[in-house]
């Protein structure tokens, strides 16, 4: 009785498990040198023959649904740019960028404007300097003068700063990508004394420039 | 509003959608009607799978861009396929519908799963019989690869297996799809 187990261990220890056949032999070195996942070129050829079937459209009333689903979704270009849709949040996000190009152009404007008061001849009226807060070099002081004292003798602008503020899309879907430009410009002013008067602005432009979308 | 001023007023975003749903739809309800027994089934996958991407972005959630959707819709697509097939082995078990499978492929017959040239048409037809009578795990691989424009290396993220069992499989399916096909070949019924 207790032989038998004995016997049958025996019996069973004697058989060989049968070898690997070729083929799953070479599969097995070729998952360890990962020659693998690369085909050969018979079956690339096979493969390129049956590209020639492509699968068909959509039908329009599924191809309707699946946008209806996908309506006010944001579609991700890439990590950069969202495409919104006109309804939501592009509304709010586009014209952000034109709000903060007409508070710069307004801001201009308006600096431009009181520059140009400020060296506009006002005979009968004494005006107050008021002297900007970027002065690159300290004039001697000016209490009380009279513009016409003061006439502009150099200008100069330069480059201080780009940044790219993303793809907009215009009202005709055309993409165009927004460049911010920031110079500083530099007034030059001076006196029948030979006193000098710089005032220096920064100045921002939005350049627009068409973009090509793949 | 018109119908022809409809696709010039797509906000860029739908304008997008659209396009991508063009290019990319028909390989992922390929997959879908691999995955799936009736079209109907396969529509309503795809679907799904769409609308779960869909709350991912809306809801900030999703991780990835544009590249990681593909991945994501086919695994999904996949395990939909699989909770639907679970959903109707249990409703075949309770109900008897003999005659179900035979009215099914009735049914698909008028669904293609390829477009071809008319002078094709007997190819196309052997190709779509070889590629349903493949196991799935054969023809997955091989829908995903040819027609999906997968790497191996996706293919085995979205199937739950490593690159090199994708590759494996996508040779041993384009082998028996060859086999398959060979009859039809001798014939000369087909370009392939």
């Amino acid at each position: 009785m207790s032989k038998i187990p004995t016997i049958a261990e025996q019996k069973l220890a004697d058989l060989q498990p049968n070898k690997l056949d070729e083929d799953f032999m070479s599969r097995l070195l070729a998952s360890t040198d990962g020659s693998l996942t690369e085909l050969t070129d018979a079956e690339r050829q096979f493969e390129t023959s049956l590209c020639k079937f492509s699968p068909p459209k959509l039908s329009s009333s599924f191809d309707s649904t699946l946008i209806d689903i996908l309506n006010n979704t944001p579609f991700h270009v890439d990590e950069k740019i969202v495409l919104f849709h006109k309804s939501t949040s592009r509304a709010s996000a586009a014209p952000s960028k034109f709000r903060r190009f007409n508070i710069a152009a307004a801001a201009a404007v308006a600096l431009l404007g009181s520059l140009a008061a400020w060296i506009t001849p006002t005979p009968n009226k004494e005006t107050v300097v008021i002297v900007p807060e970027r002065i690159i070099q300290q004039p001697s002081p000016i209490t009380t003068q009279t513009p016409s004292s003061f006439a502009p003798a150099g200008f100069k602008r330069s480059l201080s700063g780009t940044r790219d503020e993303g793809v907009i899309w215009n009202p005709s879907n055309r993409p165009h990508r927004v460049m911010r430009f920031t110079y500083m410009e530099r007034v030059t002013m001076k006196n029948e004394k030979g006193e000098l008067i710089q005032v220096e602005q920064p100045r921002v432009e939005y350049v627009v420039i068409p973009e090509k979308l793949d | 509003m018109s119908a022809i001023e409809a696709p010039t007023q797509l906000s860029p975003a739908t304008a997008a959608w659209r396009a991508w749903l063009d290019e990319h739809g028909p390989k992922l309800f390929l997959f879908a009607k691999n995955q799936t027994r009736t079209h109907e089934d396969a529509q309503d996958v795809l679907q799904d799978a769409i609308v779960k991407l869909v709350d991912k972005i809306r809801a900030g959630e999703f991780v990835g861009g544009q590249d990681a959707w593909h991945p994501y819709l086919y695994t999904t697509i996949r395990r939909l396929a699989i909770d639907l097939s679970r959903k109707d082995d249990r409703r075949k078990r309770r109900e008897d519908h003999v005659s179900e499978d035979v009215q099914i492929d009735q049914l698909e017959a008028f669904h293609p799963w390829f477009d071809s040239e008319e002078s094709d048409d007997e190819t196309r037809g052997q190709l779509e019989s070889a590629l349903k009578t493949l196991p799935e795990k054969f023809s997955s691989v091989i829908i995903m690869k040819i027609w999906g424009d997968r790497t191996f290396a996706e293919i085995g993220e979205a199937l739950e297996i490593s690159q090199n069992t994708a590759a494996s499989r996508y040779r041993y399916g384009l082998e028996a799809l060859k086999r398959e096909l060979a009859s039809a070949r001798k014939r000369g019924d087909l370009s392939i």
